[in-house]
């Protein structure tokens, strides 16, 4: 595929600025696929959440459940001061997606990659990183250990810093948000370096 | 969220992966242009994208309110670990998938080192415990 | 986009994002929870201490440890009368 024939800068900016906007306003969630993904990675702990989740799912349920927990914990003492905290501002986030509905997300990026394929003619089949990545990294077989460690590097360091570039580029640096104004700055600064370091030869 | 909203979440990962692929974010070359600043394009799309949806929150989410997403410990050593694997693998979570998508073999590659990555630094979580700022 | 406004002594950092939370702030029944949990010990809070471990918290865990479903669901029909 040419680079020619790519999406202009505004036409890209424009869809992905809507999607990052739309998808809160649809899900109540922050855009993010780290943190999706490390839900599968984790499976048999996610299950067992969102098996423990549904069995009191029902907001009545749920509320009359604690009532009676509080008066088996505590009896019926009352500690002295019952100063309310502040609640906190409207919380807006919806509880955690049930996994079927993160695995359809997951499911659509690739989807889209093959829908952005079949558009234009034909899959990538075969077509690796590239000639260029050949030439600037390696080819042959060693190029799927680079591809390996690179991409662990990649799972850690987006685990580590709890989100990657949809969720603190994209999500997190539109809202302001500290952590992902600084750990956007980290990854870009960190993939820049390495890439000018690539490119001016080992 | 009423009634599962499985399409929604289908329908924005397909819009999200179509958009990356036709952006070019999944192009090995596409991308070591943009980290090396020889081709600005991704790079003002990127950035623009972050413009555009700063602005779209501004207008349409007037008083939403998220819990914080404070610096902790991972942020900045999380943060470049990531960078130098992009730089290496070109894929960040979501271009692997594309990629992937796109049939990309080598992107299998890729993904799994990903899976182990994510794999690894859960089990560090668990060791080093640390406040990230939410629960789940 | 806001912060919530900062809580004169120290409190759990997690108040926003907790699923019980809302619920303990609602009901006066349900307050000793937070003075005991979210503004005092909210270090021994089993709930935080999961999501320190970057563990997904249910939302039937309570801050002492204990679980709601399995004990409760029987006693739901009478409590729920009384509640």
């Amino acid at each position: 595929m040419s680079a020619a024939s790519y999406w202009p800068w505004w036409a890209g900016a424009a869809a992905l600025g809507a999607i990052t906007v739309g998808f809160w306003i649809a899900v109540r969630r922050p855009l993010g696929v780290t943190g999706v993904l490390a839900r599968f990675v984790n499976l048999r702990e996610e299950v067992e959440a969102e098996r423990k989740d549904a069995a009191l799912s029902d907001e009545a349920a749920l509320t009359a459940a604690l009532v009676a927990a509080t008066r088996e914990s505590f009896g019926d003492a009352m500690p002295p001061s019952l100063t309310p905290l502040p609640m906190p501002a409207v919380r807006l986030t919806g509880t955690r997606p049930r996994l079927a509905a993160h695995a359809l997300f997951l499911g659509g990026i690739v989807a889209g990659g093959l829908a952005s394929r079949l558009l234009r003619g034909g899959l990538a089949a075969g077509s690796g990183p590239g000639d260029a990545y050949a030439r600037i990294v390696c080819g042959d077989w060693r190029a799927c250990a680079v591809l390996l460690l690179g991409g662990a590097l990649v799972g850690f360091g987006t685990t580590l810093a709890g989100g990657c570039s949809s969720g603190h580029g994209l999500f997190g640096c539109a809202r302001l948000q500290p952590g992902s104004l600084v750990a956007t700055a980290s990854f870009f600064g960190a993939a820049v370096g390495v890439s000018l370091v690539l490119k001016g030869g080992l | 969220m009423a009634r599962a909203p499985f399409l929604r979440f289908g329908l924005f990962g397909l819009a999200l992966g179509f958009v990356l692929s036709e952006a070019g974010f999944s192009d090995y070359a596409e991308l070591h242009r943009m980290f090396t600043f020889q081709d600005l394009r991704l790079l003002a799309t990127f950035a623009g994208a972050v413009a555009v949806a700063m602005a779209g929150f501004a207008l349409l989410c007037r008083g939403d309110v998220l819990p914080g997403r404070p610096i902790h410990r991972g942020t900045v050593p999380g943060g470049v670990l990531f960078g130098i694997g992009w730089a290496l693998c070109g894929a960040c979570p979501a271009i692997a998938l594309v990629q992937l998508g796109e049939g990309r073999g080598p992107a299998l590659a890729s993904a799994a080192g990903i899976g182990g990555g994510i794999w690894a630094a859960q089990l560090l979580r668990r060791r080093w415990r640390w406040d990230a700022g939410s629960c789940g | 986009m806001t912060d919530q406004p900062a809580a004169p002594k120290k409190t759990c950092s997690h108040l926003s994002s907790c699923e019980l939370f809302p619920k303990f702030a609602m009901k006066a029944a349900l307050k000793v929870w937070q003075s005991y949990y979210c503004e005092a010990q909210f270090e021994s809070c089993a709930r935080y201490k999961l999501a320190l471990e970057g563990r997904p918290v249910p939302q039937t865990l309570l801050p002492n440890g204990k679980e709601l479903a399995p004990q409760l669901i029987p006693w739901l029909g009478m409590k729920a009368r009384e509640a």
